[in-house]
């Protein structure tokens, strides 16, 4: 499974990629917004782990950016989206709907490898 | 008289012959001579001329018709013996010459017709005899008058000495006594600086008044403006002193009298008594202008004309002196008064007021200021000072003092502290909520690398502790966090009503561990009520408290946990036996980041977040420490009346 890490802070995106890559998926690691958007265009992920606050684009706007270039019937926009955060504002899957994702993760993650489960779980509905 | 004086009129010559030719012949001789020169023709018309005229000399002739001049000038030497006599003759025989001598002592003799140069020598020489004998009587005379001037005078002054002796002795026995009256009255005024107040005075005025017998009590009336009057009076040995209203208009304007009709109605309207005669005196005051009186006296008298006099003229040289003293007294008391006021007004005061000396000693201070700083304080407490600089003037000089008044502003400041804390808590809350996301990043990180480590390194690698260690730091971190975050945001969880015995049940195990070494004692009240809350927090309440109460104990403490009802609160409280809280912090401990509890331990927020919850709902959480006996913090939250 192709993943696409998008957080700013290098440790946490660090974290998720060796979790993701021990159980053998493919990983490809983005620092801010912008580049989230050129490796979702390049790297053509099924899942993209996106944080909501960054500098720069934020997590909505990259989905926002990235699904302004594409045509809306490309396969590469059928990604799963995951929006981590830990704000207040965004703690249900409502509000990660709304701001055009699929699933909603808070942070901080308890047992990151029981994440990686939940969302090999999701990516396989 | 001085008799050496020469008259002023020429001395007079009485010429006496019975021819005209001589006695022209004389005039014409004495014209231009200073002699006034007067001419008879016959002894007696000279004899009617002796009578008018103060003649010094006479020359007559010894041949006239009437009588012969031996005859003559022995009559006048007969009548007028200070005359000169003279006699001209034209013979001189001896017998004439010798009767002229022996009968009238006839003083010269000059013979007819005459030698001009003799006789005005002789008529000279005669006057000077005349001026002489008549000097001589003069003098006589004059001795006699003034012998009889000085005997007069003599006769006069012993009157005069025996008057004054007898002066003298009035005098001296008037001297004494008025010496005495003088002593009586010095005696009067000394007995009357010693007074001190209005009895002491009726005092001395009643012993003075009782050397007059038949005199009564006198009862002294102090007119305090011009209804009110205060009656003094002797009763049984006792003074007295009553409150009398309605004082007659008649007292404002009184002067001294007696048995006036006014008073006398007065009298009887206010004594109760009959009387004979009454005097009444008023007094005024030293240095007024006013005519109405301070005090008016009124004395009951049997005394007779005279004696009256003798007690008013003693009355009236005491009435200045017992003035001064009355005036003294007066003003003593209004002093008094004026002083108990001010200290009344000074004392009055809820605030502390001191008055301060340059050296910033306390010089004086009202009650409240005593109660406030005197004794230990039984909580700290906080003052505002308005210091005000004042000038005493103390007959010349100057006495500088600070006057301090302490606005006790506790509750202000505990209002104050109170509002800082909840900004304090607003800005924990803000600053919790921008940060706390922060660090959760790189915590979720270190925390998820730490796990994906011990996941993969062999477990007999030496850095797999070091890893599980890093990993519980972190979720410590992230506990912190929690907390902190439970400032900024709501809780999303829904109202419950709960009956606090169960909710205090239902967060016990969580302390499982805390509690493993204490013991537990619970005391609840089945009619505790329901309250509104949100589950998750009131147990963090809880949480806190039991977990508090179990460190500061240690081992064997004992933790008693009670419920109860009051007023419209349930309540409970968690007792530990402890070490207790100091007095000075026991405010603090209910600040953010404030922690007795070692580095790594407590994170300063347990009770001050739990603070915030309770007040949250309208209840409060206090606390009741003393050193050495441990710590009661009571939680009050109102109950939802049904």
């Amino acid at each position: 499974m192709k993943v696409l890490i998008v957080d700013d802070e290098f440790i946490v995106a660090k974290a998720l990629a060796r979790a993701f890559e021990s159980r053998n998926h493919q990983v490809v690691l983005a620092h801010t917004g912008e580049e989230g958007v050129e490796k979702w265009e390049s790297f053509a992920p099924e899942v993209v782990l996106l944080d909501v606050v960054m500098p720069g684009l934020t997590g909505p706007q990259v989905i926002e950016e990235f699904r302004r270039r594409q045509d809306s019937n490309s396969p590469l926009s059928s990604a799963k989206i995951v929006l981590m955060t830990a704000h207040s504002g965004v703690r249900d899957r409502a509000a990660a709907h709304g701001l055009g994702a699929n699933e909603f993760i808070q942070k901080p993650f308890e047992d990151i490898f029981s994440l990686v489960t939940q969302i090999e779980k999701m990516v396989v509905r | 008289m001085n008799v050496q004086q020469t008259p002023k009129s020429p001395p007079k010559v009485l010429f006496v012959d019975d021819e005209e030719s001589i006695l022209s012949a004389a005039r014409r001789l004495l014209r231009g001579r200073n002699i006034e020169i007067i001419t008879a023709t016959s002894p007696l018309e000279a004899l009617e001329i002796m009578t008018k005229e103060d003649c010094w000399v006479i020359v007559s002739d010894y041949r006239m018709p009437e009588m012969t001049g031996t005859e003559l000038l022995e009559s006048i030497k007969r009548k007028f013996p200070h005359v000169t006599r003279l006699m001209l003759t034209g013979f001189l025989e001896r017998p004439v010459i010798k009767e002229a001598i022996n009968r009238a002592s006839v003083f010269r003799f000059i013979t007819k017709p005459w030698d001009e140069t003799e006789l005005i020598l002789g008529i000279e020489t005669a006057i000077q005899h005349s001026g002489r004998r008549k000097t001589n009587s003069q003098l006589v005379h004059e001795i006699g008058v003034q012998n009889q001037l000085l005997e007069q005078l003599t006769q006069n002054l012993e009157s005069e000495v025996n008057k004054r002796t007898q002066g003298i002795q009035e005098s001296k026995t008037l001297a004494e006594s008025k010496q005495r009256l003088v002593r009586e009255l010095t005696a009067f005024v000394k007995n009357l600086s010693r007074v001190e107040d209005v009895s002491e005075l009726y005092d001395v005025v009643f012993h003075e008044m009782r050397k007059f017998h038949d005199v009564s009590e006198p009862y002294l009336f102090l007119l305090e403006g011009q209804k009110k009057s205060r009656l003094i009076w002797r009763s049984s040995r006792n003074i007295r002193e009553k409150v009398v209203n309605q004082i007659p208009k008649h007292f404002h304007s009184l002067s001294v009298r007696t048995s006036s009709p006014d008073d006398l109605i007065w009298w009887k309207q206010n004594v109760k008594k009959q009387c004979r005669s009454l005097l009444a005196i008023p007094i005024r005051a030293r240095e007024t202008s006013s005519t109405q009186p301070v005090a008016v006296m009124m004395v009951e008298h049997g005394l007779a004309a005279n004696a009256l006099t003798l007690l008013l003229d003693r009355i009236t040289e005491r009435l200045q002196a017992v003035s001064i003293v009355l005036d003294k007294i007066l003003l003593r008391e209004q002093l008094v008064m004026a002083t108990q006021q001010w200290e009344a007004t000074f004392n009055g005061f809820n605030d502390p007021i001191a008055v301060l000396d340059q050296q910033d000693r306390v010089v004086r201070a009202n009650k409240t200021y005593l109660k406030t700083f005197s004794g230990p304080l039984q909580k700290e407490r906080s003052f505002r000072i308005n210091t005000y600089s004042i000038n005493f003037a103390s007959r010349s000089t100057i006495i500088p003092r600070i006057v301090n008044y302490y606005y006790d502003t506790t509750h202000e400041r505990d209002l104050y502290l109170k509002l800082v804390q909840s900004e304090k808590l607003a800005a924990v809350g803000l600053f919790a909520g921008n940060i706390a996301h922060e660090l959760n990043n790189p915590l979720s990180g270190i925390r998820a690398l730490t796990q994906i480590m011990q996941s993969e390194i062999e477990t007999t690698n030496p850095f797999l502790t070091d890893i599980h260690e890093i990993e519980k730091a972190a979720i410590r971190c992230q506990q912190i966090i929690k907390n902190l975050l439970s400032f900024s945001e709501p809780s999303n969880d829904s109202f419950e009503e709960v009956n606090l015995n169960d909710m205090i049940d239902s967060t016990l195990p969580l302390l499982k561990t805390a509690l493993r070494l204490v013991n537990l004692r619970k005391y609840y009240d089945s009619n505790l009520g329901i309250v509104c809350i949100q589950s998750s927090q009131i147990q963090q309440v809880i949480f806190n408290l039991i977990n508090n109460a179990t460190q500061a104990m240690g081992q064997d403490g004992t933790l008693t946990l009670r419920t109860w009802s009051e007023g419209r609160y349930s309540c409970f409280s968690i007792a530990d036996t402890g070490s207790g809280i100091p007095i000075e912090i026991q405010e603090r401990i209910f600040e953010p980041f404030f922690t007795t509890k070692g580095v790594g331990v407590g994170t300063g927020l347990g009770l001050s977040v739990s603070r915030s919850i309770i007040e949250k709902y309208e209840g409060k959480l206090s606390l009741e420490s003393s050193m050495g006996r441990g710590s009661t913090f009571t939680v009050y939250l109102p109950r939802v009346i049904k």
